[in-house]
């Protein structure tokens, strides 16, 4: 199986991508650890990122917390600072074929299923 | 199922573009993330990569190491990091340190701090850029185990916000459930047959993921841990042979349909396979009748992923089956024709049907 892999002058990262941070050099991943460790203080959200051992409590509370779950799962994909590479496009290649015809029956019958 | 796999072939920069179908299918896996597109004839490409990197501090040495050869590499600050296979080669080479995982039992492992970002680097080096405007993106995740206490929602949301950043309209899609839609298992019953129901099984290195539908709907969906990774540490550590080792034997050597007991790894990877598949059943049993699972007719079940690849897994499934007290009748098991590829293809078939019905 051969590598698809090629030399290139390196693939440049944007930098940081978010718009609500000024700069690149904020510790992102130390702000998300601060804000993880102080969730999980009071929803039992683990350092690896699962929500272990809810206490009772916890399920009964009717506070919506997705907001802020969703700024810290945004603030975990933030790129900090420059990256270079000399790879542009990465990863061996595999074509397999398949029965066109079950494949586009499959795709229709999704199509009318709710999610 | 007519699956043949055909010679791989460089998808040409540029070409590519026109030649595939909107919709794009993400497996990320413990091991590897694939990619998977479908030409307009109906072909799937899959690109894949292994999630392993290896730091490197800058050095002259360093430097010297990486211009002498075609390691891959990203650069970040004053540390190199050798990606994917070439962490692997690299650090087998020099013999020392390790190589660092940035997924542990299937979901992101933030306690390691800069490989997660640098995942998200190479996953976007993977995936490329979407091909029309938000153009529709699945990408898989495991179903929460009944044997731990674990929740993924964090996890299906750090990604999910990741692809969306990238210019994808993008949605999670249950591991199971994947390799049912490219599978596509049957049900037999007395009204004829009924497609995309049964069981659709994803036998992957961290965990095992189980789906069982009815006419493409997911019924149920859970996953069980102690896969893969878990049957290569038993076998090392009964046997006292490095896990690598174990690893190329099972790889080369082992098949689960021969009773032959004078290789004592084999006879260990055989012995940790059968209570591996012993355990998924049991669970599979328990779930099933704790939930009143109903389906009439025969079922299918299509077993896929990488930790079903040895020789003789799918029989020995059934043989685990029929001893069991399973509560559906099973007409068949099958084995996915490209069981490396299935929940990356499925995938792509889920996004490609989103498009479908955004575009009617």
């Amino acid at each position: 199986m051969a590598d698809y892999r090629k030399k290139s002058n390196g693939l440049q990262s944007n930098g940081t991508n978010d718009s609500t941070i000024p700069n690149g050099n904020i510790d992102i991943n130390e702000l998300a650890n601060l804000i993880a460790n102080k969730v999980a203080q009071t929803k039992g959200l683990s350092s690896n990122s699962c929500i272990i051992n809810r206490d009772s409590s916890a399920e009964n509370e009717e506070f919506d917390d997705t907001n802020s779950m969703d700024q810290l799962a945004q603030s975990m994909v933030v790129q900090r600072g420059n990256k270079s590479s000399n790879f542009d496009g990465l990863g061996g290649v595999k074509e397999t074929k398949k029965d066109k015809k079950q494949t586009d029956n499959t795709i229709d019958l999704l199509s009318d299923l709710e999610d | 199922m007519s699956d043949d796999i055909i010679d791989f072939e460089e998808v040409e920069e540029g070409t590519s573009k026109d030649k595939f179908k909107p919709g794009v299918g993400v497996d990320v896996g413990t091991s590897n993330i694939v990619v998977a597109r479908q030409k307009e004839d109906g072909t799937f490409v899959n690109r894949f990569h292994r999630d392993m990197l290896y730091p490197l501090d800058v050095s002259e040495e360093a430097v010297d190491l990486l211009d002498r050869s075609d390691y891959l590499y990203v650069k970040v600050g004053k540390k190199y990091y050798i990606v994917g296979e070439d962490a692997l080669r690299l650090v087998n080479a020099i013999g020392r340190g390790e190589v660092v995982r940035p997924m542990q039992d299937g979901i992101l492992n933030p306690n390691l701090k800069e490989s997660s970002e640098l995942l998200f680097y190479i996953i976007k080096a993977v995936v490329g850029d979407p091909i029309i405007e938000k153009e529709p993106l699945r990408f898989s995740v495991p179903a929460n185990p009944v044997d731990q206490d674990l929740d993924n929602k964090f996890h299906e949301m750090v990604l999910k916000n990741f692809f969306t950043q990238m210019g994808y309209d993008a949605k999670p899609v249950n591991e199971g459930m994947s390799v049912v839609y490219d599978c596509a298992p049957v049900a037999k019953g007395d009204d004829g047959e009924m497609p995309l129901t049964g069981i659709g099984l994803s036998a992957g290195g961290g965990m095992t993921n189980v789906a069982l539908c009815l006419k493409g709907m997911s019924l149920n969906t859970f996953s069980i841990t102690k896969s893969g990774d878990y049957i290569d540490e038993q076998a090392s550590k009964v046997t006292g042979i490095a896990s690598s080792k174990v690893i190329k034997q099972k790889e080369k050597k082992l098949d689960l349909g021969s009773l032959d007991m004078s290789d004592r790894v084999l006879a260990a990877l055989r012995i940790y396979y059968q209570e591996t598949i012993n355990r998924i059943i049991h669970h599979m049993t328990k779930e099933f009748k704790d939930k009143n699972a109903e389906i009439d007719g025969e079922i299918e079940i299509v077993i896929a992923g990488g930790t079903s690849m040895p020789k003789g897994y799918c029989e020995m499934f059934k043989e685990c089956l029929d001893d069991s007290d399973f509560p559906f009748d099973v007409w068949r098991v099958r084995h996915s024709k490209n069981p490396f590829y299935s929940v990356s293809q499925g995938s792509c078939i889920r996004a490609q049907a989103d498009y479908q019905k955004k575009n009617r």
